[in-house]
C-alpha cells in the first residue's frame, strides 16, 4: 500500500498509520473490523480518499455541529456567518457516503448496527464510542482522532498499539465504592462518578469493583463518557461486566494496582460542583442526549413529557440519530415529546451546541450529561465555531424535565 | 541544558516555553479564537497560540485534531508541543495538523521546564534546548 499501487489516497493512509505507529512504537498493522469517523476537513479529505473506491471495513459517520444539519433553522441558528469550520460539511459528507460509510452520523453508532464484539480491533472517534467499546463489548482501540479513523477505514488497517495489545489493557486504578446506594443512584450521580474517576485515573486503565452487573446499559454510558472528558481514559474494566473482569484479579493483570481509591457520596457532591456553574435559577434551554439517547431514553422521556407542555420560557433539545428517531417515531414517543414542545434533533453534537449563533441569545443551560456540562462550562472551542461559555446545569434527567416544564433550576 | 526524548511528530522549532502539570484537552481548554485558556483550566489567564506548550498529556474529545486543524488555520495554535508521555488523541493532532512534537524525555519536562523558558524543540531528533531561562 506504500508503494501506491493502490493509489494515492491509500498510500497517504498507509504513510499516515506508519508514523501514527512508530509514534507509539508499533511492531505490526493489524486489521481492523470497524471504523467510527469524525469528517475530515475537506481538502486533507480529497487527498486521502484520492483513487479510493471503496472502504475496507465496516464504517460509521460521527455526529457533527448542529450547524451542519438539517436542524439548524428549527433551533433558531444563525448560519450565514457561520465561518469556515461548517462550510465544506455536506459534501465532505457526500464523500465518505460515495465510499460506503454508512451515515449514521451519531457518536451511538451502536444503536444503529456498528456493533462491536469482543476481540475486534476497532479505529473510532468519539471518546464515549470508545470507551464503551472497550470496557462493555470488549472490543480493542484507541483513542483515535484526526486522520486516523478515515486512514484506517480506507486501508482496513491501524498499528497495534495501546488498547489493542494485551498488556496494555490491564487495569491500573482500582475503584472501590463507600455507602453508595446503586439502587437510588441517578444517571447524573454516575456521571459526577465517572467524570471524578477520569480526573484521578487520566490516562491509566482502571477497574471498577463493586457495580451491580444488573446496571443498565444506559447508566454504564452516563458512568463511562466522562472518563475521557476530565481524563484520557479509554479502557475501565467493570468486574462482572466487562468481558474481561470476570474478577479484579483478572482485570489487573495478576499485578497490584498503582492506585486505589474509593468513592463516597463526598465525590458525587465534588463532581456536580464541577460540573455546575451558573448566576441565577432561569432555565432556558434543557438539552439531554450527550452521548445520543438511546430507545429506552427515547420512551421514558415520552413517559416524563406525557399530557405536559414545557414552559414557554423554556427551550427543549434531544439529541439523538436517524434510527432511534424513526424508532420512536413508530413508537408514538415523538408525537408525545412534540406535543410538550419538545424538539427531538439528529445528526447533531449537542456538547459543541454553538449557542454563538442562536438568533435569540441564551444564557443558561440544564443538562443530565456530564460531558456535555464540563463543554458548555468551557464554551467549546470557541466564538469563531459557535461556542459560548454558558451558565450550565447538571442534575439528573428528573430534575432536567421539571426545569422544562417550570422554567426553574430545583437542587436535588 | 539538553533534555532527549522520543519523536511524535518531526520538525524544529523555537519559541517561549508555556509550562503546565495539568493534562490539556484542545476542545474546552482553550478558544480558537483568541487563544486564551479556558478560566477553568490551571493555565487560566495564558495565551497559548505560538508558545510551545510543555504538559503531562492530552485529554478529552477526539474532536482535539479537528479543531487543531482550525486553531493552526487561525494561527492561534502553540507552535510546538512537549509531553511527559502522549496519548493517542495529542499525538494525532500532532501528526494530523504537523506540529513537532516530542514525548518521554529523559528528565520531566513539566518540572524541568519552566513557563516564559526560551526553548529549543527538535523533534526530528527528539532533543529539546533550553535556551534561555525565564527571568526571576
Amino acid at each position: 500500500m506504500v508503494g501506491g499501487e493502490y493509489g494515492p489516497g491509500v498510500q497517504k493512509a498507509m504513510n499516515f498509520l506508519i508514523e501514527y505507529g512508530e509514534a507509539f512504537d508499533a511492531n505490526k498493522m493489524v486489521n481492523v473490523q470497524s471504523a467510527h469517523i469524525l469528517p475530515d476537513p475537506i481538502n486533507m479529505l480529497e487527498e486521502i480518499t484520492e483513487g479510493v473506491e471503496e472502504v475496507k471495513t465496516m464504517a460509521s459517520i460521527h455526529s457533527g455541529s448542529p450547524l451542519n444539519s438539517n436542524w439548524a433553522e428549527t433551533l433558531g441558528l444563525e448560519t450565514e456567518n457561520a465561518g469556515p469550520v461548517i462550510q465544506d460539511a455536506f459534501r465532505a459528507y457526500d464523500i465518505y457516503k460515495n465510499i460506503g460509510c454508512m451515515m449514521t452520523v451519531s457518536c451511538a453508532p451502536y444503536t444503529m448496527g456498528n456493533v462491536l464484539k469482543k476481540g475486534n480491533v476497532f479505529s473510532w472517534a468519539g471518546s464515549s464510542g470508545i470507551i464503551i467499546n472497550n470496557s462493555v463489548f470488549g472490543a480493542r482501540g484507541n483513542r483515535d482522532s484526526g486522520l486516523a479513523m478515515t486512514a484506517s477505514a480506507i486501508t482496513g488497517r491501524t498499528p497495534e498499539i495501546g488498547r489493542i495489545r494485551d498488556e496494555e489493557r490491564y487495569g491500573e486504578v482500582l475503584v472501590r465504592f463507600q455507602k453508595i446506594d446503586f439502587e437510588t443512584i441517578t444517571q447524573a450521580d454516575l456521571g459526577a462518578i465517572g467524570y471524578h474517576i477520569g480526573e484521578v485515573a487520566q490516562t491509566k486503565n482502571v477497574v471498577i469493583d463493586g457495580l451491580p452487573n444488573t446496571i443498565p446499559f444506559e447508566s454504564l454510558k452516563y458512568l463511562l463518557s466522562p472518563m475521557p472528558v476530565s481524563g484520557a481514559v479509554s479502557m475501565c474494566h467493570i468486574v462482572g461486566v466487562t468481558p474481561e473482569a470476570p474478577s479484579v484479579e483478572v482485570a489487573l493483570g495478576n499485578r497490584k494496582p498503582e492506585l486505589e481509591i474509593s468513592v463516597r457520596p463526598s465525590d458525587i457532591v465534588k463532581g456536580h460542583s464541577l460540573l455546575n456553574g451558573y448566576k441565577s435559577t432561569d432555565v432556558e434551554v434543557v438539552m439531554m442526549g450527550c452521548p445520543h439517547l438511546t430507545i429506552r431514553e427515547m420512551g421514558e422521556l415520552a413517559k416524563r413529557l406525557s399530557g405536559k407542555r414545557i414552559s414557554d420560557k423554556v427551550k427543549l433539545f434531544l439529541a439523538t440519530n436517524e434510527g432511534i428517531y424513526n424508532l420512536s417515531k413508530r413508537m408514538g414517543y415523538l408525537d408525545t415529546i412534540q406535543d410538550a414542545g419538545g424538539l427531538v434533533i439528529t445528526d447533531s453534537c449537542i456538547a459543541v451546541f454553538p449557542f454563538a449563533n442562536m438568533k435569540e441569545p441564551v444564557t443558561n443551560v440544564a443538562t443530565n450529561s456530564s460531558r456535555c456540562a464540563h463543554y458548555l462550562l468551557r464554551g467549546g472551542a470557541g466564538e469563531i465555531v459557535g461556542g459560548k461559555v454558558m451558565g450550565t446545569f447538571h442534575g439528573s434527567t428528573e430534575q432536567c424535565v421539571n426545569a422544562a416544564l417550570t422554567g426553574k433550576w430545583e437542587e436535588k | 541544558m539538553i533534555l532527549k526524548g522520543h519523536t511524535i511528530k518531526e520538525g524544529v522549532v523555537e519559541g517561549e516555553a508555556l509550562v503546565t502539570d495539568m493534562s490539556f484537552s484542545f476542545l474546552g481548554d482553550f478558544d480558537i479564537t483568541t487563544g486564551e485558556v479556558s478560566e477553568l483550566h490551571d493555565l487560566a489567564g495564558e495565551t497559548i497560540s505560538g508558545k510551545i506548550l510543555v504538559f503531562p498529556a492530552g485529554r478529552g474529545s477526539t474532536t482535539g485534531a479537528l479543531v487543531g486543524y482550525y486553531a493552526c488555520m487561525f494561527n492561534t495554535a502553540p507552535v510546538g508541543m512537549i509531553c511527559r508521555e502522549a496519548e493517542p488523541v495529542i499525538a494525532l493532532n500532532a501528526l494530523t495538523n504537523n506540529i513537532p512534537m516530542v514525548d518521554r524525555l529523559d528528565s520531566d519536562p513539566v518540572d524541568v521546564i519552566r513557563t516564559g523558558d526560551f526553548i529549543k524543540l527538535d523533534a526530528t531528533r527528539g532533543e529539546v534546548t533550553i535556551i534561555k531561562r525565564a527571568a526571576g
